[in-house]
């Protein structure tokens, strides 16, 4: 009897070490797409010039990679592994489970590998792109993992939308942002809200809402990456004081139906052509010479301007002729800036995207005295701490910062634009 | 009755055995934690003491503008670092089971079977070390905390890269606010897009760094 009970904990013995040791570990790999069906692409059709676009006819309508994305690996509704798509859309990750898995499945949540931005529905809730195998093959290894093969998800007929937006938020981030080191610093975490009622930026809260309808739109994304970039570069502010006062000579309320060429205040003006400029910079390279800015339109295509009135080139001068309504438009900020950035023959002044961000960040904390023409609190009001001049931090403001600060002249580039507002 | 006593016999037997090899793997499983608090607690201390020496104002503006971001982590989705410290890349606070030190991507560390944020380089697989919560290898570190960098500068993370440990070409360096590269060209852009692999990201090269301001 005593050597049964032996055998008996010798066997016990065995099952606890087995089960508590085991780990069914493994090595899997795939691609990931989407459709992409983001719009306002640059056309082939030789209506315009696509040099140093970003984003162009042949990366539209199709599948393309999820780029960047984080990928989680589950056995049912355990996580087992983690990793990241690179630029194709490729994976490949490592498990390790307490059990052998009876399926695996990938799971992306529109999450950006490094945690720069995440696309989520517009109850905040988590949007999941699942597939799930219900083969799992044995001894796999990091040189021979098992190939889940290439998942499409979406199509032409039913694009997935948060899919979409982050394509345009990807687009923005990697041609741009990612070279500017101040932004590199703030810009995380940020959340994307598909398909909410309005687009509009909360700096503060860093999240961005996309408009339902407006998903497929990626310069509507851009400029909105824009507003949060901007908070970024200027480690956590923002130029439009007091937020949301667009419609000049109106001095309160909101939502003053602001669009690229309404009547806006110097401050408001500003932050709106610094969101549109450093949302183009990722579609338009500084080489590009139509760099054509659409916002509000659902066509595919950025229709030149000839063709709709909606549709801004940031590179077109409009001459220097220009009434106050028009000087108090967006694009006239937005083009300005334009011209400090590209290389283009005659106009550019080719300052680089990082150093734009760099002069944006010192022309935050104002020039000279803060209290001073130019100053971060022009004018002063003594029971305020923040600029209250709605003309103040304007373009104007901005010019004199890069002007002193950098020993350059850029009278000639501010010329070929109607002069944007402020002093 | 001689059947009842050899499972009850059985049942006492094995019931101690569980209660003991629990006992065991708990104390061993807290020392490791005990351990772990004890050396995230010891570089907080010293990147406090340090810190005071340091510029206050710097720090200050950045906590000023990750107010948010603690908003962000509270909600249950990446973990915490020091408020000093790049708040980027932070980790998520689900992380899978692991077997090996470099069993876990996203350059975790594989602690009590468990991937998690490296606290020291011991948590790290071999010719690893730890900067910000996460392994990276020798030759690709140049810093470890904001301590190692000058004033005004953060030490940052390069980003994940492709394969099963997601560090391969990760490197953590010291980034002032001029310190990033110019923008590639249009020729270097198109062939970074087509090329479609794991060394797609040059963003972060060394060579390129500490840039001054060229206007030209």
């Amino acid at each position: 009897m005593f050597k049964r009970i032996l055998k008996h904990i010798f066997l016990i013995l065995i099952m606890l070490s087995s089960s508590s040791a085991f780990a069914f570990t493994g090595y899997v790999s795939g691609i990931l797409r989407s459709y992409n069906n983001l719009g306002q692409y640059c056309p082939d059709d030789l209506s315009r010039s696509c040099v140093g676009s970003n984003y162009n006819e042949s990366d539209a309508n199709s599948f393309q990679p999820l780029r960047h994305m984080k990928v989680r690996l589950y056995n049912g509704n355990h996580l087992i592994g983690v990793g990241t798509t690179n630029i194709a859309g490729a994976y490949l990750i490592q498990y390790s489970s307490p059990t052998v898995p009876g399926s695996l499945k990938i799971r992306v949540r529109l999450e950006h590998r490094d945690g720069r931005f995440r696309v989520f529905l517009a109850n905040g809730h988590s949007q999941n792109l699942d597939y799930t195998s219900s083969i799992v093959y044995w001894n796999t290894s990091a040189s021979n993992p098992q190939y889940m093969g290439t998942i499409h998800w979406g199509s032409a007929g039913l694009p997935i939308k948060g899919a979409n937006i982050y394509e345009g938020a990807w687009r923005t981030w990697h041609y741009a942002f990612r070279y500017s080191a101040p932004i590199g610093w703030h810009f995380n975490n940020v959340k994307i809200l598909n398909g909410t009622s309005g687009n509009v930026s909360s700096s503060n809260e860093k999240k961005i809402s996309i408009l339902s309808g407006s998903q497929f739109q990626y310069h509507t994304i851009a400029h909105e990456m824009g507003h949060v970039g901007s908070s970024a570069a200027t480690n956590g502010g923002t130029f439009d004081y007091p937020p949301n006062v667009y419609c000049y000579p109106n001095t309160s309320g909101t939502n003053c139906n602001h669009t690229l060429s309404s009547q806006e205040w110097g401050s408001a003006q500003f932050e709106e052509g610094l969101a549109t400029f450093m949302g183009m910079a990722g579609a338009f390279d500084p080489s590009s010479h139509d760099p054509i800015y659409c916002i509000g339109q659902g066509e595919d295509i950025c229709a030149p301007p000839s063709t709709s009135s909606l549709s801004v080139d940031l590179e077109t001068s409009l001459g220097s002729n220009c009434t106050n309504a028009d000087r108090r438009r967006e694009i006239n900020s937005a083009k300005y800036m334009r011209d400090l950035y590209d290389n283009t023959t005659g106009d550019g002044m080719q300052i680089s995207f990082s150093n734009m961000m760099v002069s944006i960040h010192s022309f935050y904390n104002g020039i000279g005295s803060s209290t001073g023409n130019h100053g971060k609190n022009e004018p002063w009001s003594f029971w305020k701490t923040y600029v209250d001049d709605f003309d103040g931090r304007s373009t104007r403001d901005y010019r004199y910062h890069i002007e002193n600060d950098h020993s350059l002249n850029t009278n000639f580039i501010y010329n070929l634009n109607c002069n944007p507002v402020g002093d | 009755m001689n059947s009842f006593a050899q499972r009850f016999g059985l049942s006492f037997l094995a019931g101690a055995l569980g209660v003991g090899i629990v006992f065991f793997f708990s104390i061993s499983t807290n020392l490791r934690i005990e351990k772990n608090e004890g050396l995230v607690a010891k570089l907080t201390k010293d990147t406090l003491e340090k810190n005071d020496k340091k510029d206050s104002k710097f720090s200050k503006k950045v906590l000023k503008s990750e107010s948010s971001l603690k908003k962000f982590a509270e909600q249950g989705d990446v973990q915490e670092r020091d408020f000093e410290e790049w708040q980027g890349m932070l980790p998520p606070k689900e992380l899978p089971p692991c077997e090996k030190d470099d069993g876990c991507g996203l350059a975790m560390a594989c602690i009590n079977g468990q991937c998690s944020p490296c606290a020291s380089d011991n948590d790290c697989a071999q010719g690893e070390q730890c900067a910000l919560q996460h392994c990276i290898h020798d030759k690709n570190l140049s810093c470890k905390t904001r301590l190692d960098c000058e004033e005004e500068q953060f030490c940052v993370l390069s980003g994940y890269s492709y394969g099963p440990r997601g560090n391969r070409d990760m490197r953590s360096f010291c980034q002032g606010l001029r310190d990033a590269i110019e923008k590639p060209g249009p020729e270097e852009q198109r062939l970074l897009t087509e090329s479609g692999g794991p060394h797609e990201d040059p963003s972060f090269d060394f060579s390129h760094l500490r840039k001054g301001l060229k206007y030209e």
